[in-house]
C-alpha cells in the first residue's frame, strides 16, 4: 500500500483525511471572521491615532506654561505647594479578546490637584493632569492598535497558509487517495475478472 | 509738623541700604548673562558675594541659589529690624512676621498630607523673630496638631480654619487666615507709628493687591470662594472696605469685580490686571499684580522721598530683588532667551 504525507491510501484514511480538510475549511472560515473583525475594529482605532499628535502639542504648550509658572514662583514655593498633592493610584485591566490581550488604565484615585494653594501651581498642574489624561488615552488606543496590527498580522498568516499551502495540499492528498482506491479497485477488478475468465 | 530723631534716621538708613540694592540695569545685565555660572560671576553686590563665595564653581542649580536668595533677602529685613528703635522696632518686628507666615505655610502642605519636612527646607529664621516653635512644628504627624501650637501665638483665630483645611483638603483657608491675621497685626502696629497715613495705606494696598490675586485666581480656576467668606469681616476691617464689598467681590462675576474696584480706593489695580482677567490667566495675573504693585509704591516712594513710605518702598525693593533674582536664575538654568525674563 502507497502513502503520501505518512497517510496510507485507504478508505479509512480518506475519510479521516475529508473530515480533516472538512474541520480545516471551517477553521479558515472562522479565521477569516476573526481577520475581518480585527481588521474593523482596527480601522476603528486607526482613526483615533491624530489624537497623539494633538496631545503631543498639548503637552509642549503646558510645559512651556509650567516654565513660566517655575521661572515666577520659584523652585522653593513650587515644590512647597506640590506637597499637598496626593499620590494617583491607577490599576492595570488586562482583558482577553478574541486572544488579544487588551489593557486599561483605571484612575483609582486621581491627584489632588485641586489641593493646591498657590493657584499658578494649581493652574499649571490642572493643566498638565488633563493632558496626561489625554496622553493616557492615545496610550491605551496605541497599545490596543498594536495588539490588533500583531494579531491581525498573525491571524492573516494563518489564512494564508491554510488558504495557499494546508488546504491544497489536504485536496491534493485527498485527490490523490482517491486516485490511488480507484487504481486498486480497476485492478482488483481486472484481477478479479482475470481469474474468473481462467476458471470458466 | 517736625519729625522725631528716630523718624528720620530710619529713612535716612533705608536711603543709604538702597544704594545696596541692585539696579535695574545691573539686573538687566544679569538677564542677559550666557548661563547660571555667567550670572553668579556677574552677581558681585556685597551682600551676595558672601554668600555665593561659597559655592563650588560649575557645580550650582537654581534651587540652591534660591535658597542662598532667600538668606540675604531674610538678613536685609532682620538688619533693618535691629537699627530700628521704639515704635519702629516695633513695626519691623510686625513685618518680618512674613517670614513665620511663609515658614508656617510650607509646614502646613507639607503635614496636610503627613509629609516629612525639614528645618532646611524652612527660611532660617533668627531666634527673637518668630513666635513660633518651627523645631517643633516640622515634627508634628499631622495637621491637627499644628493648631496646639498657633494658640499661644498671634494665629489663634486661625486655629479653626484647620478642621476646615482639614476636611477640602487644602491649605488654602488656614494660608488665607493666617495671612489676614498677620496684616491685621501689623496694621494695628503701623497705626501706632507717626504720621502712618501713608504706611497703613501702602499696607493695605499690598493686602488687596495679594487678595485680588487670590480672588481673581480662583474664579478662573472655578474654585470655591466660600473659604474667603469666613473671613470677610476680617478682611474689611484690614482693608478699611465695608464687608458688602468683599462679599460682592467675592461673588460676582470677573468682569463685574472689575467694576467694583474701579468703584473704590483701590481702583489703581485694574489697568495692571484687566488683561490677565480678560485672558482668565493665573500667571499673567500673578505677574501683573506684582507689577502693578510694585509700580504703585514705587511712585509713592518718588513723591514722599522724606517718609515711611520710602522705608516700605526699601522693603519691598528687598523683597522684589530677591523676585527678580529667583526669576532670572531659575530661568539661565532653564536656557530660557533673556527677552522672554520680565523683570518686577
Amino acid at each position: 500500500m502507497s502513502s503520501i504525507m505518512g497517510v496510507s491510501a485507504s478508505r479509512g484514511a480518506l475519510l479521516e483525511a475529508r473530515k480533516q480538510l472538512q474541520f480545516i475549511k471551517k477553521s479558515t472560515e472562522i479565521l477569516e471572521m476573526k481577520r475581518d473583525k480585527v481588521a474593523s475594529e482596527l480601522n476603528k482605532y486607526l482613526g483615533q491615532l491624530g489624537k497623539r499628535e494633538e496631545a503631543e502639542k498639548k503637552i509642549m504648550e503646558s510645559y512651556a506654561k509650567f516654565v513660566k509658572a517655575l521661572v515666577n514662583v520659584g523652585h522653593e514655593e513650587f515644590n512647597s505647594a506640590s506637597m499637598v498633592v496626593s499620590k494617583m493610584e491607577t490599576k492595570l485591566h488586562r482583558q482577553l479578546v478574541m486572544g488579544i490581550e487588551e489593557y486599561d488604565v483605571e484612575i483609582v484615585k486621581p491627584p489632588s490637584v485641586e489641593s493646591i494653594p498657590n493657584l499658578v501651581v494649581k493652574e499649571v498642574a490642572s493643566e498638565f493632569y488633563k493632558v496626561f489624561m489625554e496622553m493616557l488615552e492615545v496610550a491605551i488606543i496605541e497599545n490596543k492598535i498594536e495588539a490588533l496590527a500583531y494579531d491581525l498580522m498573525n491571524t492573516a498568516r494563518k489564512v494564508n497558509a491554510l488558504q495557499k499551502i494546508i488546504i491544497p495540499s489536504y485536496q491534493d492528498l485527498i485527490r490523490y487517495i482517491e486516485e490511488r482506491i480507484m487504481e486498486e479497485e480497476l485492478s482488483e477488478f481486472v484481477r478479479t475478472k482475470f481469474i474468473v475468465d481462467k476458471k470458466g | 509738623m517736625l519729625k522725631s530723631a528716630s523718624y528720620i534716621f530710619i529713612v535716612s538708613r533705608a536711603h543709604g541700604l538702597s544704594t545696596r540694592l541692585l539696579t535695574y540695569d545691573e539686573l538687566d545685565s544679569l538677564k542677559k548673562t550666557r548661563d547660571l555660572q555667567a550670572f553668579i560671576d556677574l552677581l558681585t553686590k556685597d551682600d551676595y558675594v558672601q554668600v555665593l563665595s561659597t559655592l563650588e564653581r560649575g557645580r550650582v542649580d537654581a534651587a540652591t541659589l534660591n535658597r542662598l536668595f532667600s538668606k540675604v533677602y531674610v538678613d536685609r529685613l532682620i538688619y533693618f529690624t535691629k537699627i530700628s528703635s521704639g515704635k519702629f522696632r516695633d513695626f519691623m518686628m510686625s513685618y518680618v512676621r512674613r517670614l513665620e507666615v511663609e515658614n508656617l505655610r510650607r509646614v502646613l502642605r507639607a503635614k496636610l498630607r503627613g509629609k516629612e519636612i525639614s528645618i532646611d527646607e524652612l527660611i532660617p529664621i533668627p531666634r527673637g523673630y518668630t513666635a513660633l516653635n518651627f523645631q517643633e512644628l516640622v515634627n508634628v504627624s499631622s495637621i491637627e496638631d499644628i493648631s496646639y501650637h498657633l494658640v499661644p501665638t498671634m494665629y489663634r483665630g486661625a486655629q479653626e480654619s484647620i478642621s476646615i483645611a482639614k476636611s477640602i483638603n487644602s491649605t488654602l483657608p488656614v494660608e488665607l487666615a493666617v495671612e489676614a491675621v498677620y496684616f491685621a497685626k501689623l496694621l494695628e502696629v503701623a497705626n501706632t507709628l507717626p504720621s502712618n497715613k501713608r504706611v497703613v495705606d501702602v499696607l493695605r494696598n499690598e493686602y488687596f493687591s495679594k487678595l485680588a490675586y487670590y480672588i481673581f485666581g480662583m474664579k478662573f480656576l472655578e474654585a470655591p470662594l466660600i473659604v474667603f467668606e469666613r473671613y470677610s469681616g476680617l478682611i474689611a476691617r484690614n482693608l478699611s472696605v465695608p464687608v458688602d464689598f468683599i462679599n460682592d467681590l467675592l461673588r460676582s462675576r470677573e468682569d463685574v469685580a472689575l467694576n467694583i474696584i474701579l468703584r473704590s480706593r483701590y481702583r489703581w489695580l485694574v489697568k495692571y490686571i484687566e488683561d490677565a482677567v480678560e485672558r482668565k490667566s493665573v500667571n499673567d495675573l500673578y505677574r501683573a499684580i506684582h507689577k502693578g504693585f510694585r509700580s504703585f509704591h514705587i511712585d509713592l516712594s518718588k513723591r514722599h522721598p522724606l517718609d515711611m513710605a520710602y522705608v516700605l518702598w526699601y522693603l519691598y525693593s528687598v523683597e522684589y530683588e530677591y523676585m527678580n533674582l529667583i526669576q532670572i536664575s531659575t530661568a539661565k538654568e532653564l536656557g530660557i532667551d533673556p527677552e522672554e525674563i520680565e523683570l518686577y
